[in-house]
C-alpha cells in the first residue's frame, strides 16, 4: 500500500487519541447480546441464523471442530396455508456445548406463526442441564421476524411449531455451534442448514436433497455446512 | 515501495538504453531503446494510486461501527491476513491477549482505519473504489465478493442502503 507518511501518521495519532474513550464491555454469550451494537461486541441485530434476513450464519466466526450431527424432523416439502407443522431438532450429548439459532421467514420477512411449547410442556431434552431444568429455548422478535435461540446450557433438542398464513415459500435458516471448552471461536463445530419450503421447490438449497434424505444427510453432516462462496443461487431477498 | 521499485526499474532501463546507444550504431540503438521502452511498458507493475486522505474522526464515529458489524467476522475481514481487515470487540482482536469483549484499542482502530483507507485507492475514481463496490450486490453495481451469502445476497442490496451510504459519504469526503 502506498501512503503519504506525514498525514497518515497524523490521522493515526488522531485515532489513538479518539480511542481513549472506551465503551463498556460485556460477555457475548446471551441472546440479547446479538441486538447490541457491534462496537460493544454485539451482533448489531444479526442473529446469524443463516435465513435470508441475516444471510450469514455461525461459520463466519466459529470454525475448527467436528460438524455437529443434528437430526431434523417434520420439515414439509411445501407449506400449505393454515397447516400447523411440528419441527424437531435433536443433537447428541457428546460433551460439547450446543447453541442454536433458527429462523423461519417468508418472502416478506414475516415469521409463519412460530411458537415454542410452553415451558411446562417441554420435554426434558429441551431443558438445560446447567442449571438443571432451566429453559434453554427462547424467542426474540425483530419487527415481523422471530428468531428462536437455544442457549448452550445442556439441552439436546428443540421442538417448535409454525403455521404459514399462505402457500408462499417459507425460508428456513439454522445455525448450530458445538463449542469446545475454550472461550473462543476456534475449535467449534458448526452446522448450517438453509432450506426453502414451498413454491414446489421441495429441496435444500445447499444440496438439492429430498426431505426424506435430508435427515440422514444432516445427521452425517453432509449438507450441513455449505461453502459460502460456492452457493450463489438467486433467491428473493426478504429485507 | 512499489514506486521505489518502479523508479529503480526505470533507472535500469535508462542506463541500459544509454549503454546501448554508446556502443551501437545510432539507428539500431534507437530501435533497441524503443523496443526496451515498449517492453518495459508491458512488464512494469501497474502503478497503484495512493489511497486518499480520509477523515479519522468520521471513520471512528461512523464507518468503523458499520464495517465492524458487517465485515469484521473471523472468517471474513476479521482475518488479519486479508488486505482489508477490521478488528474489535466481540470479533477478532488484533492481539490475542486482548479480551474478546474489551473495548476497541487505539491500535485496532488505527489498523482498521489504515486497512479501510487502502480500500479507497482506485485508478477509476473513488466511486469505483473497492470499499464501495465489493460489499454492494452485483445487480446494484457491485462486483464479485466472497461475502455474498448462500442466498446470493451481497452485504448491501442497493446503493440506498443507509449503512452503505455511511461508507459512501466517508469515501467521497476523502481527498486525493
Amino acid at each position: 500500500m502506498i501512503a503519504r507518511p506525514r498525514t497518515s501518521r497524523t490521522a493515526l495519532a488522531t485515532l489513538a487519541l479518539l480511542a481513549a474513550a472506551p465503551t463498556a464491555a460485556r460477555a457475548f454469550s446471551e441472546l440479547p447480546r446479538f441486538a447490541e451494537p457491534a462496537v460493544d461486541g454485539g451482533g448489531e441485530g444479526r442473529y446469524f441464523t443463516g435465513a435470508p434476513p441475516d444471510g450469514l450464519s455461525c461459520s463466519v466466526c466459529h470454525d475448527g471442530g467436528p460438524t455437529p450431527a443434528v437430526t431434523v424432523e417434520g420439515l414439509p416439502d411445501q407449506v400449505v396455508a393454515g397447516t400447523r407443522y411440528d419441527l424437531s431438532l435433536t443433537w447428541p450429548d457428546d460433551g460439547r456445548r450446543y447453541a442454536l439459532a433458527l429462523e423461519l421467514v417468508d418472502a416478506d420477512g414475516k415469521h409463519p406463526a412460530v411458537t415454542l411449547p410452553a415451558a411446562a410442556d417441554q420435554p426434558a431434552a429441551m431443558k438445560c442441564t446447567t442449571p438443571a431444568g432451566g429453559v434453554a429455548a427462547s424467542t426474540v422478535d425483530i419487527g415481523a421476524r422471530r428468531v428462536v435461540a437455544v442457549a448452550p446450557c445442556g439441552a439436546r433438542a428443540l421442538n417448535l411449531s409454525f403455521t404459514p398464513a399462505s402457500d408462499r415459500t417459507v425460508y428456513l435458516g439454522v445455525g448450530v455451534v458445538a463449542a469446545d471448552d475454550k472461550n473462543d471461536v476456534a475449535g467449534d463445530g458448526v452446522l448450517e442448514l438453509r432450506r426453502d419450503l414451498g413454491a414446489g421447490s421441495g429441496g435444500c438449497n445447499v444440496g438439492g436433497a429430498s426431505p426424506g434424505l435430508l435427515v440422514a444427510l444432516v445427521a452425517l453432516g453432509v449438507v450441513g455446512r455449505p461453502r459460502r462462496r460456492r452457493a450463489r443461487a438467486s433467491r428473493p431477498r426478504s429485507r | 515501495m512499489r514506486r521505489a521499485v518502479q523508479r529503480f526499474a526505470k533507472a535500469r532501463i535508462v542506463r541500459a538504453i544509454m549503454s546501448m546507444s554508446s556502443r551501437r550504431p545510432r539507428g539500431r540503438g534507437a530501435a533497441a531503446a524503443a523496443a526496451l521502452v515498449a517492453a518495459a511498458a508491458c512488464t512494469l507493475p501497474d502503478v497503484e494510486p495512493a489511497p486518499p486522505e480520509a477523515d479519522p474522526v468520521a471513520f471512528r464515529d461512523k464507518v468503523y461501527p458499520v464495517i465492524l458489524a458487517d465485515c469484521g467476522f473471523n472468517g471474513c475481514h476479521g482475518d488479519p491476513a486479508r488486505s482489508f481487515a477490521v478488528f474489535g470487540p466481540g470479533r477478532r482482536r488484533l492481539r490475542p491477549e486482548t479480551d474478546l469483549d474489551a473495548p476497541v484499542t487505539a491500535e485496532e482502530l488505527a489498523v482498521s482505519f489504515t486497512r479501510a483507507r487502502s480500500m479507497l485507492a482506485s485508478r477509476d475514481g473513488i466511486q469505483r473504489a473497492p470499499l464501495l463496490r465489493k460489499p454492494l450486490a452485483e445487480d446494484a453495481g457491485g462486483v464479485s465478493h466472497g461475502g455474498t451469502d448462500p442466498w446470493g445476497h451481497g452485504i448491501y442490496g442497493s446503493k440506498t442502503d443507509e449503512r452503505f451510504q455511511v461508507l459512501v459519504v466517508w469515501a467521497l469526503a476523502a481527498t486525493p
